[in-house]
């Protein structure tokens, strides 16, 4: 290597744009020359103080930081907040609580307020709920009719009793009654519309039409040969709302990431920063406020939008019960539960169906919330029963067409998701090995230079490898416990040189679904200097394009509403704690048919 | 400001002015930066070491007492916090097959020991760069100041990236030489 070549390697690793191969380049030449070695630790040193000799500071962006840096410490040290209270008087206290109420939400002063107002009425407040609940418990043990006259919350209280031996409505089966979901359309295992069967379902469990329906002075009406359910317990009552109290319980392990202390960790073991953390916040923050009447986000496919921004809040470990964006959270379960209709479909839209799977799955790996867990066991179902014979899935749950790597992606995490999260369906697991077996032998290119998008069932193709998809395949086999295939290492191999980026050429679109996919297999590739290059490009680029509002916008697929776009950009900076890197680390590239970096079709910057 | 004025400052932030510590941030932010920039292996352990500093001084402000010392505390907290991460990040290094950052993490750890030499050395740089010539500060505030990458600066002059890569190389190195010598009685 000449010294210009040396001296350009330098500069590309100073400002992080030095590709893996001119990192290896370099390395060999500073261990193998004492001269370039010390050129280089000067160069580098050089180049930390000359950014900090040359750094702005304006007031503006100071009194940011020094807010971010207030809600850290607060945040984590609430200690600070009752120093200040014992130090003022009472006057003081209520002119800052009102100065509090009236800053932005969020920002330092209004936390303080709300932390001032919960000391000052917390006692009280929890008082009144005790009576609350005592009151609500004795008019449950003796009416409970009262408390459920039409019940069309998430329904599980009765759907998860036993049941009930000899409950037999005049047409049909045993049914329990609340398992019907309000005005639901219930829809063949094809997605609903081709299947032709549609029945319309009464949103009241105790449809006026049926025997044993209460009168109007609320008592039963006795019918021959129909035993009644008996009133609910006490221990049903609080079921439906088991574990959405702040607080985690029994996390598989790559989820650790999710509480505040394990965050923190996977934050500062992974590379991730307060700025990253901030741009985070931000864009939560941006999603809260973008959340529509019913619950949704806005987008062609709400049903994708609400469980792309779920899984946005909950990698923050942000639960129905959190206090800042719990309410958010919430609304987007309930409009997911309440569009699920009696087959377990979210949409007819496969990528959507999934997505949501994949939230709902989540969240009832991180709440046991029982309602919850029930509707993922029913998401699960059509997806199981949509796969291919291959292993693979197709748009519409389509079966021997063709096979499509990015809708197997999708219900490839949905099913892991489910995994986790304890579904009970038997055919889950075969399923899952199904398409491991798919993406091994058929998605992953004869040539071995990566995945493929689309293919026949059944035929593995000769080449046509992109770069997209070999995200979406490596990642798959990485979340289905295969980081030591042959394919996930070859898979890594072929993204070895691609750089993360955002065109700057007018018009084009940041790839942010294939980056959400290769910036996940990066980070459980566990390889340090892979993942360093990885990731300080993705946070210059991240941080730099994110909207002063905290929205990014123009990724490609995106729906218009900006939602997608920042849906993902905001999954990627979570990376660092999503999931804790698990799936094992990929060592030992092994020789594949892909000899280099040109015969996939990856980009090079 | 003066130490006085930063004084000042502190006490308002420690009656609970929450507004105070913006103005607190501001007037420190620089020289903590420049301070950690002494013995920090990277740009980014300068930011991350510089916002944890300031947590932890908005911790435990109200055990300052005011002394006209509130920049020296300050970075008596930044040391020990710098120290700590760089002797993680060489653990961290050192299990890892990474022999840039293992370099550069040993280089900063070895100028932990000199410490008032190094200190020296950033207040030199300063001067230093105020008898730049005219187009290496250009380019130094381009690179710097600006942000700029080096593909993008050589897109703006015109010029390959070998020769803007080359130039900053330069100057870099005469910035060091010019510290030195001014270190040399």
């Amino acid at each position: 290597m000449n010294d210009q070549d040396f001296i350009l390697l330098i500069e590309q690793y100073l400002d992080g744009s030095i590709s893996a191969a001119g990192r290896r380049a370099l390395s060999d030449t500073v261990q193998a020359d004492p001269e370039r070695r010390r050129l280089f630790e000067g160069q580098a040193r050089q180049h930390v103080r000359l950014h900090a000799q040359t750094s702005r500071v304006d007031f503006t962006e100071s009194q940011r930081v020094a807010v971010m840096v207030m809600d850290v410490a607060e945040k984590e040290h609430p200690s600070h907040f009752i120093d200040t209270l014992k130090n003022q008087t009472v006057r003081e206290r209520l002119n800052a609580i009102a100065r509090g109420l009236r800053a932005p939400r969020g920002s330092g002063p209004n936390r303080y307020a709300r932390f001032a107002l919960l000391r000052l009425f917390g006692p009280a407040t929890l008082s009144l709920v005790l009576n609350l609940a005592v009151i609500l418990l004795l008019i449950f043990l003796t009416k409970p009719e009262v408390l459920f006259p039409d019940h069309t919350d998430y329904g599980p209280i009765v759907d998860l009793a036993p049941p009930m031996p000899g409950l037999q409505t005049p047409d049909g089966p045993p049914e329990s009654p609340a398992v019907k979901p309000p005005d639901a359309t219930v829809a063949g295992p094809g997605g609903g519309a081709d299947s032709g069967l549609k029945t319309t379902i009464p949103r009241s469990p105790w449809d006026d039409s049926m025997p044993g329906a209460p009168t109007e002075s609320g008592t039963l009406t006795p019918v021959a040969g129909l035993a009644l359910p008996e009133p609910l317990t006490p221990v049903a009552l609080l079921a439906p709302f088991a574990g959405s109290a702040p607080g985690f319980r029994n996390l598989p392990e790559s989820l650790a990431g999710r509480t505040p202390e394990g965050r923190r960790k996977a934050i500062a073991a992974s590379d991730g920063n307060l700025h990253t953390e901030r741009a985070v916040i931000t864009a939560l923050d941006w999603l809260r406020s973008h959340q529509q009447d019913d619950g949704s986000w806005a987008g062609q496919e709400p049903a994708a939008m609400t469980g792309l921004a779920l899984l946005a809040f909950l990698a923050h470990g942000e639960l129905p019960a959190s206090p800042e964006f719990g309410p958010a959270v919430r609304k987007g379960l309930d409009y997911l539960l309440n569009h699920q209709d009696a087959a377990g479909v979210f949409s007819k839209n496969v990528y959507a169906h999934a997505i949501a799977t994949y939230a709902v799955a989540e969240a009832a790996t991180l709440t046991h919330h029982m309602g919850l867990h029930d509707a993922m066991e029913r998401a699960v179902v059509p997806i199981v029963a949509g796969q291919q014979r291959d292993g693979s899935y197709d748009y519409n749950y389509a079966q021997d067409v063709r096979f499509d790597t990015s809708v197997t992606g999708w219900q490839i995490q949905a099913l892991k998701a489910a995994k986790l999260a304890g579904c009970s369906n038997p055919s889950l697991g075969p399923a899952l090995d199904r398409c491991v077996r798919f993406l091994k032998t058929e998605a992953f290119a004869g040539d071995g230079s990566g995945f493929v998008y689309t293919g026949s069932p059944g035929a593995q193709p000769a080449s046509g490898a992109t770069w997209t998809m070999t995200g979406v395949g490596t990642l798959s086999l990485q979340l289905l416990d295969q980081a030591h295939a042959p394919q996930t290492r070859a898979g890594l191999k072929a993204l070895d040189d691609i750089t993360f980026a955002w065109p700057s050429v007018a018009g084009g679109k940041p790839r942010v679904y294939g980056d959400y996919y290769v910036t996940q297999a990066k980070f459980q590739q566990n390889n340090k200097s892979v993942w360093h290059a990885w990731n300080q490009r993705l946070q210059q680029v991240l941080l730099a394009q994110q909207k002063s509002d905290g929205h990014w916008e123009g990724g490609d697929y995106d729906q218009g509403s900006h939602v997608y776009t920042t849906t993902l950009c905001t999954l990627m900076l979570e990376v660092y704690y999503r999931y804790l890197p698990t799936y094992g680390v990929a060592t030992n590239v092994l020789t594949t048919a892909s000899s280099g970096s040109d015969d996939v079709g990856v980009r090079v910057h | 400001m003066n130490t006085q004025e930063i004084d000042q400052i502190v006490a308002r932030v420690q009656a609970g002015d929450r507004d105070a510590f913006g103005e607190l941030v501001f007037a420190v932010r620089k020289e903590l930066r420049i301070f950690l920039s002494a013995h920090a292996s990277s740009i980014d352990m300068v930011e991350e070491v510089l916002q944890s500093t300031l947590v932890t001084a908005y911790e435990i402000i109200d055990r300052y007492e005011h002394r006209g010392t509130f920049i020296p505390w300050l970075k008596g907290i930044a040391r020990n916090l710098l120290l700590k991460e760089l002797h993680a990040r060489s653990r961290y290094v050192s299990a890892e097959d990474d022999v840039l950052e293992r370099i550069i993490v040993g280089a900063a750890l070895e100028s932990t020991k000199a410490n008032d030499r190094e200190l020296e050395y950033v207040e030199r740089l300063r001067r230093c760069l105020e008898r730049l010539p005219d187009e290496a500060r250009k380019l130094i505030q381009q690179r710097y100041y600006g942000g700029m990458a080096v593909k993008d600066m050589a897109r703006l002059l015109n010029k390959t990236e070998t020769s803007v890569a080359v130039a900053l190389f330069r100057v870099r190195e005469t910035l060091r030489e010019a510290m030195m010598k001014e270190a040399t009685p």
